[in-house]
C-alpha cells in the first residue's frame, strides 16, 4: 500500500509543479497582451495625424514620408500592420506608394533579413509581410521555404506571398509545382492564389490545359472561373472525354458558359454523354443560355435514363420560349411512364409558379407567362388541370 | 474485505491518474496543432477570400422545433454572414407552436412551386418549401415531426449546394464562420469529410443585430461553469484529437460536412439524442472500411455563439440525454473497438471514450464509495481518502488552466484581467461539486437508457431579453442544446 | 466681435502676401502651388513662432514667409510647397508644438489654390473657419474646392470603420456631402431621410443581408434616381449579374483604385 501512496504523493507533487508553472505562464501572457493592447492604442492615437496625412495623399507625384521622429521597434510594427491592412484594400498607383513608403522606412530590408532567420516561424511571418509588401528579391527565398515545408496551412500562405511577388511567369509555375506536389486537391484555393499576381498567366494556363497532368489541367480549369481563356472553346470541348470524371463535368461546366462555342453538334454529343452529371448539366445550360436550336435534343434528353438529366431537359424546354414550352407539352400529351411524368411535373411547376404573388413581374415575365398559358391550352383546354389526368 | 476495499480503490486512483496522462497527451497535440491553425488564420485574409470564386457554395441546415420566439432574429443574424454563396434552410420539424407562421410573416414567404425535390436520403416527406425572391438566399421547409436527425436529412435532400453546415436555431454564428470553415476545407478537400467548430457560451455577452459585440463572462454559475467546460472540451480537446485524426464528435450546434460523404453514409440516424456523435462515427467507419484517406478536421476560429441552459433542471435534462447517446452511439460501435482495421478511431478514441467517458461514472464512484468504505473500518487512514480527493481535484485543475493557457495563447476573447482572475478561481471551484454532478447526470442517462426512456427531455424556450445595457442590445433566448 | 475682428486681420495679411508674391515673381513662378499653415497658441507666442519658423527653414533649406496678428495667430505661406508637402510639414510642426506648449494650441492647413491673387474671399473664409477652431491637438484640413456639381451627396454603408473614414475623407476633398452608415438598418434609414444622389455600398452588411439591401432601395426609388454603386469584396460573376437585376448603376470589387472610384462615380453624376 505504501508503495502506492507514495507513487500518488509523487504525482501529487509534479501536479501541483505543473499548475504552477501553467498559472504563471497564464498571467504573463495576460498581462504582456495588456500591455500590448494599450502600447498599440497608444501608438495608433499618436500616429493618428499621421495616418491621415498617408490616406490624403495617396495621390500624385510627391512620395510619402515616414512619421517624423525616432520610432519604437514596437511602435514600427503597429505601423507597419495598419499599412500592410491598406495595402490589401488598394490597387494601382496608390498602392504603390505604399509600398514605396515601406521601403523607405525600412520595413522591407527588416523582413528581409527575418526571412534569413533560422526559425521557421519567423520565416512565415516575414515571408506574410514580405508578399504584402510586393519584394520581388524575397521570391527565391519565400520559394526555398516553402520548398521546405511538410504540408500544412502555411504553404497556402507562402505560396499567396509568392503569387503576389512574382515578376516572371516562371516564378508562378514553380510555386504552383509546389503547391500541388502536396496531392490535396486544393486547386481552387491555388486559383485563388495566382488570382493575387498582377502577370498575365493565360499561356501558362493554356500549357497546363494542353498538357496531360491530371492535377495541372484541374488548376487551369479552376483559374479558368475567373480568368477566361479566349480560344479555349476547342480545348475545353476535348477534355470532356477526359479519364476523369470530375475534369469532364469541369471542363463541360466551364464550356457551357458561354453560348458562342456551345454549337448544335456539340449539344448533340455533351447530351449524350455517358456521365449522368455531365448530361444533367448540358440540359440545364442549353434553356439558361437560350439555345433555341436546341429544342429537339432536348426533347430527346425528355427520354434520357436518370431522374436529374429529364427534369433540366424538361425545365430548360420551359425556358425556350414557345417553341420549347409547346415541346414539352406534346411530351406530356403524346409520351407515356416517366417522359410524360417529367413533362407534367414541369409544367405543372411552371403554371403554378404563374400564380403566385409578391414576385417581381417585368414586361417579358408576363410575356411568357401569356404564351405559357396559351399553348397550356392549346393543349390541355382552359380548365382541365394537368394533376387530374 | 479492507484489503480487497483498499486494492479496489488504489486501482481507482490509477485510473484516474492514467486519465491525467492521457489528458495530458491530448493536450500537447492539441499545442502542436493550433500553431499552424491559428497562424494560417491570422495570415488569411477572410474578406477578401469570402468574396472569391474559389471558395465552394454552403448550404445551412436549421432544424427548428418550437421555436418561435428566436427564430426569426437567428435567420436574420444568419442572413448576413461574410460568404459569397449560401444559402439558409431552416427546417420546421412539425412544431406545436407558430414557427412557421412567424417565419412566413417575417419574410414574407410564399409557397415555392417550381422546384421538385430529390429524396437521396429517406426522410419524413416534405409538406411545402417556401421561399421569398426578396430573400434569395432564404428557404423554408415545412414537414410533420420526425425528429432533429430527419430534420437535418429533409435540408439535405433539398440543399443546392457541395458543402452542407448544420447549425442550432437557437445558436450565432460569427460574421467570418462560414468562411473560417471554408478555408479549412480548400486547404484539403481530397480529404477532409467534416469540419467542427468552436462553441462558445453566450450567456453574459451583449448582441447587438444578431452579432455578439461584447464579449463578457455569464454572471449565473451554471452558464459559467459551462463556459469552461467548453473551453476545456472544444479547445483542449477536439484540438488535439483532430490533429491525430480521432476526432469523435463535431458539434450539432456547427459543424460542416462534405454533401456526398453524408449521403454516402446514409444521412443522419434517426430517434435517437446523439445523431452529431454518430454521423461522425458512421464517416470514420465508411472511410476506414472503404480504405479511403479522409480527415475530420477541426476550426477552433470559426465560432458559434450559443446559449447555455441556465437553471438546473435543464442543465441536467441536457446531459443525462448526452449521456444516453453516448452509451448508445458506444453499445452501437462496439465492434470499431480495438481493431486495427478502424486505425487510430478504434485503437485511440473508442477506448478512450469507452473507458474514460462512458465508464467514467463508474469508476469514479465505486472508487471513492471503496474507499470511504475503507476509511471507515479504520479511522486512521483519512489519509488515503484525501489523497484520492486531492488528486482527483489537481487532475482537473490542471487541465483547465491547460486549456486556459490554449486560450490565451491563441484566441484571447476575455481580454479582461479579472475575467481571467474568474476563470482560473472558477476552474478551481469547478472541480468541487460541479464536477461530479456531471458523473451524477451521465450515470442517470445510462439508467435512463435501460429504461428505454427515449425522450428528448426538458428543454424550454424563453423570450430574448433585454441587456441593461444599451437600448438595442439583446441577449438570445435561454434554452437547453444539443453540444 | 473682437475674435472676428483679429480674423479678418489674419486673412488680410495673408492676402497682402500673396498678391505681393503675385507682383514680385516672373511669369514661371505663377500660379505655383502655395501651402498654408495657420497655428495659434495663446502662450508663449513668440518664442514659439521662431521655433516653428526656424524648423520649417531647417526642413525645406530657404526662408518662410510668416505672418502674425494679436500675439496669438500665425500663418506660414509655403511658396512653391505643394500640398503634400504641407500636410507632412504640419506633422513637423505639430511635434515642435506638442514640445513647447502641449495642449495648447490649435493647427490647420490649406492651400492658396490657383490664381489666388484673384480670390481674397478663400483666405475670408480660412481665416473664419480658423477662427473657430478649439484648441486640440489634430491637424485640421481645409479645402475650399471647385466643386464638381453643387453640394451632391454619397451615402456611405460599409461596416469597416476605417474604410468608411477613408472614403469620407476623400469624398469630402473631391467636394461632396458624404453621409455615413455602418450598417444596412442605418443605411437604409438614411436614404429615405437624405434622398442621397449616391449610394456606395457593401454587400457584406451587419443587420441586413446586402441584396436584401438593393431590393428594399430598389423598391424605395423605383426610377433609380439615387445611383446605387456595389463596393464589395464579392467578386464572384452571379453577384454581379444578380445587383444588376437589382438596379445597380455600377459593380466595383475591391482591392481598389480610389481614383478610378471617384472616376465612376463622377460618370454617374454627369
Amino acid at each position: 500500500m505504501h508503495s502506492n501512496l507514495q507513487a500518488a504523493y509523487w504525482f501529487i507533487g509534479v501536479l501541483v509543479a505543473v499548475i504552477a508553472v501553467g498559472l504563471a505562464a497564464l498571467y504573463t501572457l495576460k498581462l504582456r497582451d495588456i500591455r500590448r493592447r494599450q502600447a498599440a492604442e497608444a501608438y495608433q492615437a499618436k500616429h493618428g495625424d499621421w495616418f491621415t496625412y498617408v490616406l490624403a495623399n495617396l495621390d500624385g507625384e510627391e512620395p510619402l514620408y515616414p512619421p517624423p521622429g525616432s520610432l519604437k521597434p514596437a511602435e514600427l510594427r503597429v505601423i507597419q500592420d495598419k499599412l500592410i491592412v491598406w495595402i490589401e484594400q488598394l490597387r494601382g498607383a496608390q498602392q504603390a506608394k505604399l509600398i514605396a513608403l515601406c521601403e523607405r522606412m525600412g520595413l522591407v530590408e527588416r523582413q528581409l533579413k527575418r526571412l534569413e532567420s533560422p526559425f521557421e516561424w519567423v520565416k512565415l511571418d516575414a515571408a506574410y509581410y514580405l508578399g504584402c509588401m510586393r519584394s520581388h528579391q524575397a521570391v527565391p527565398g519565400m520559394m526555398k521555404l516553402l520548398a521546405s515545408m511538410r504540408f500544412s496551412p502555411m504553404v497556402f500562405i507562402v505560396g499567396r506571398a509568392i503569387a503576389k511577388c512574382a515578376r516572371h511567369t516562371e516564378e508562378l509555375r514553380d510555386m504552383v509545382h509546389l503547391l500541388l506536389s502536396h496531392k490535396k486537391e486544393s486547386q481552387p484555393l491555388v486559383a485563388d492564389i495566382l488570382a493575387e499576381s498582377d502577370l498575365d498567366y493565360s499561356a501558362m494556363l493554356e500549357t497546363f490545359l494542353r498538357g496531360g497532368d491530371a492535377d495541372r489541367v484541374r488548376l487551369a480549369l479552376a483559374a479558368m472561373q475567373k480568368h477566361s481563356l479566349a480560344g479555349s472553346g476547342d480545348l475545353l470541348f476535348k477534355l470532356t472525354a477526359s479519364d476523369n470524371a470530375d475534369i469532364r463535368l469541369e471542363a463541360s461546366k466551364l464550356l457551357l458558359r458561354d453560348a458562342a462555342v456551345v454549337t448544335e453538334e456539340r449539344a448533340r454529343k455533351l447530351l449524350a454523354h455517358p456521365d449522368a452529371d455531365v448530361r444533367a448539366q448540358a440540359a440545364q445550360a442549353l434553356g439558361r443560355l437560350g439555345l433555341k436550336p436546341c429544342v429537339k435534343l432536348l426533347r430527346t434528353s425528355l427520354a434520357d435514363a436518370e431522374w436529374q438529366v429529364r427534369y433540366n431537359s424538361a425545365k430548360s424546354l420551359a425556358k425556350l420560349g414557345e417553341e420549347g414550352f409547346t415541346a414539352l407539352c406534346e411530351a406530356a400529351e403524346e409520351e407515356t411512364g416517366a417522359v410524360a411524368e417529367t413533362a407534367r411535373t414541369v409544367i405543372q411547376e411552371e403554371m403554378k409558379s404563374h400564380e403566385s404573388p409578391s414576385l417581381g413581374r417585368s414586361v417579358e415575365w408576363v410575356a411568357v407567362r401569356d404564351m405559357q398559358r396559351f399553348v397550356y391550352g392549346n393543349f390541355f383546354g382552359q380548365k382541365e388541370l394537368l394533376s387530374d389526368r | 474485505m479492507r484489503e480487497l476495499l483498499l486494492g479496489y480503490g488504489s486501482v481507482a486512483m490509477y485510473y484516474v491518474m492514467a486519465v491525467t496522462l492521457i489528458y495530458f497527451t491530448i493536450l500537447f497535440f492539441s499545442y502542436k496543432g493550433v500553431y499552424s491553425m491559428i497562424k494560417g488564420a491570422v495570415y488569411s485574409r477572410f474578406q477578401s477570400l469570402s468574396g472569391s470564386e474559389s471558395a465552394p457554395p454552403v448550404s445551412l441546415l436549421v432544424p427548428a422545433y418550437n421555436e418561435e420566439l428566436t427564430i426569426i432574429e437567428n435567420v436574420k443574424s444568419l442572413l448576413t454572414l461574410n460568404y459569397h454563396t449560401y444559402e439558409v434552410i431552416v427546417v420546421n420539424d412539425g412544431s406545436k407552436d407558430n414557427t412557421l407562421q412567424v417565419l412566413i410573416d417575417a419574410f414574407r414567404l410564399v409557397p415555392k412551386e417550381d422546384e421538385t425535390i430529390r429524396y437521396s436520403i429517406d426522410c419524413t416527406p416534405i409538406r411545402q418549401v417556401y421561399h421569398n425572391p426578396a430573400y434569395p438566399n432564404l428557404y423554408v421547409v415545412d414537414k410533420p415531426n420526425g425528429g432533429k436527425a430527419d430534420s437535418l436529412n429533409a435540408g439535405i435532400n433539398l440543399s443546392h449546394y457541395p458543402l452542407i453546415s448544420s447549425i442550432d436555431a437557437d445558436s450565432l454564428l460569427e460574421k467570418d464562420a462560414l468562411i473560417r470553415m471554408a478555408r479549412v476545407y480548400m486547404e484539403n478537400p481530397a480529404e477532409t469529410v467534416a469540419i467542427g467548430g468552436n462553441v462558445r457560451i453566450a450567456n453574459g455577452c451583449t448582441i447587438r443585430d444578431g452579432v455578439v459585440a461584447d464579449v463578457k463572462l455569464p454572471k449565473k454559475i451554471w452558464p459559467m461553469f459551462q463556459t469552461l467546460e467548453y473551453m476545456k472540451a472544444f479547445l483542449g480537446g477536439r484540438i488535439g484529437w483532430s490533429h491525430i485524426n480521432g476526432l469523435i464528435i463535431v458539434s450539432g450546434a456547427f459543424g460542416m460536412f462534405r454533401k456526398s460523404a453524408v449521403i454516402d453514409v446514409g444521412g443522419y440516424r434517426d430517434g435517437y439524442p446523439g445523431e452529431d456523435m454518430n454521423i461522425i462515427i458512421k464517416l470514420h467507419r465508411h472511410m476506414l472500411e472503404n480504405k479511403l484517406p479522409y480527415r475530420v478536421a477541426y476550426c477552433p476560429d470559426a465560432v458559434c455563439w450559443t446559449q447555455a441552459p441556465d437553471t438546473y433542471r435543464i442543465l441536467s435534462s441536457q446531459r443525462k440525454r448526452w449521456g444516453r447517446g453516448n452509451l448508445k452511439n458506444m453499445l452501437e460501435n462496439r465492434d470499431m473497438l480495438l481493431r486495427p482495421k478502424y486505425k487510430v478511431f478504434g485503437l485511440l478514441t473508442m477506448p478512450y471514450n469507452v473507458i474514460f467517458e462512458t465508464l467514467n461514472p463508474y469508476f469514479k464512484l465505486t472508487g471513492l464509495l471503496a474507499l470511504i468504505g475503507y476509511v471507515a473500518m479504520d479511522m486512521t487512514q483519512w489519509r488515503v481518502l484525501l489523497t484520492f480527493a486531492l488528486i482527483n481535484f489537481l487532475n482537473g485543475f490542471v487541465m483547465a488552466v491547460g486549456s486556459l493557457v490554449l486560450e490565451e495563447l491563441a484566441f484571447r476573447r476575455y481580454t479582461r484581467m479579472r475575467d481571467l482572475v474568474k476563470m482560473t478561481a472558477f476552474s478551481a471551484l469547478m472541480f468541487l461539486g460541479y464536477y461530479q454532478l456531471g458523473v451524477l447526470w451521465r450515470l442517470q442517462g445510462h439508467i435512463e437508457f435501460l429504461r428505454k426512456n427515449n425522450s428528448w427531455g426538458v428543454m424550454t424556450r424563453q423570450s430574448w431579453n433585454q441587456e441593461p445595457s444599451g437600448g438595442d442590445a439583446q441577449a438570445v433566448a435561454q434554452s437547453g442544446k444539443i453540444a | 466681435m473682437s475674435k472676428r475682428l483679429e480674423a479678418k486681420r489674419l486673412n488680410e495679411v495673408m492676402y497682402e502676401k500673396v498678391v505681393e508674391r503675385f507682383w514680385r515673381s516672373d511669369e514661371s513662378a505663377r500660379g505655383e502651388p502655395c501651402g498654408i499653415l495657420l497655428v495659434r497658441c495663446p502662450q508663449s507666442f513668440e518664442e514659439t513662432t521662431r521655433e516653428i519658423r526656424t524648423r520649417l527653414e531647417a526642413e525645406l533649406e530657404r526662408s518662410v514667409e510668416a505672418v502674425t496678428v494679436a500675439n496669438r495667430e500665425a500663418a506660414f505661406l509655403l511658396f512653391g510647397v505643394a500640398w503634400s508637402r504641407t500636410h507632412y510639414l504640419a506633422l513637423r510642426v505639430k511635434q515642435e508644438l506638442m514640445r513647447l506648449v502641449p495642449g495648447e494650441f490649435a493647427i490647420m492647413i490649406a492651400d492658396a489654390g490657383e490664381h489666388a491673387e484673384r480670390n481674397p474671399r478663400a483666405f475670408e473664409k480660412m481665416a473664419d473657419l480658423f477662427a473657430q477652431l478649439p484648441e486640440a491637438p489634430e491637424i485640421v484640413i481645409f479645402q475650399e474646392h471647385v466643386q464638381p456639381g453643387g453640394t451632391q451627396s454619397v451615402l456611405l454603408v460599409d461596416g469597416d470603420e476605417e474604410m468608411r473614414r477613408y472614403l469620407e475623407l476623400r469624398f469630402r476633398l473631391k467636394g461632396y456631402r458624404v453621409l455615413a452608415a455602418e450598417n444596412g438598418p442605418q443605411g437604409l434609414d438614411l436614404f429615405r431621410k437624405m434622398k442621397p444622389d449616391v449610394v456606395v455600398t457593401d454587400l457584406n452588411l451587419t443587420g441586413m443581408d446586402g441584396f436584401h439591401l438593393l431590393t428594399r432601395l430598389h423598391r424605395e426609388d423605383p426610377n433609380a434616381s439615387s445611383k446605387i454603386v456595389v463596393f464589395t469584396d464579392n467578386r464572384v460573376e452571379e453577384s454581379i449579374n444578380k445587383c444588376f437585376e437589382l438596379g445597380v448603376a455600377d459593380y466595383i470589387t475591391r482591392p481598389f483604385s480610389p481614383v478610378e472610384l471617384e472616376e465612376r462615380i463622377e460618370k454617374l453624376l454627369q
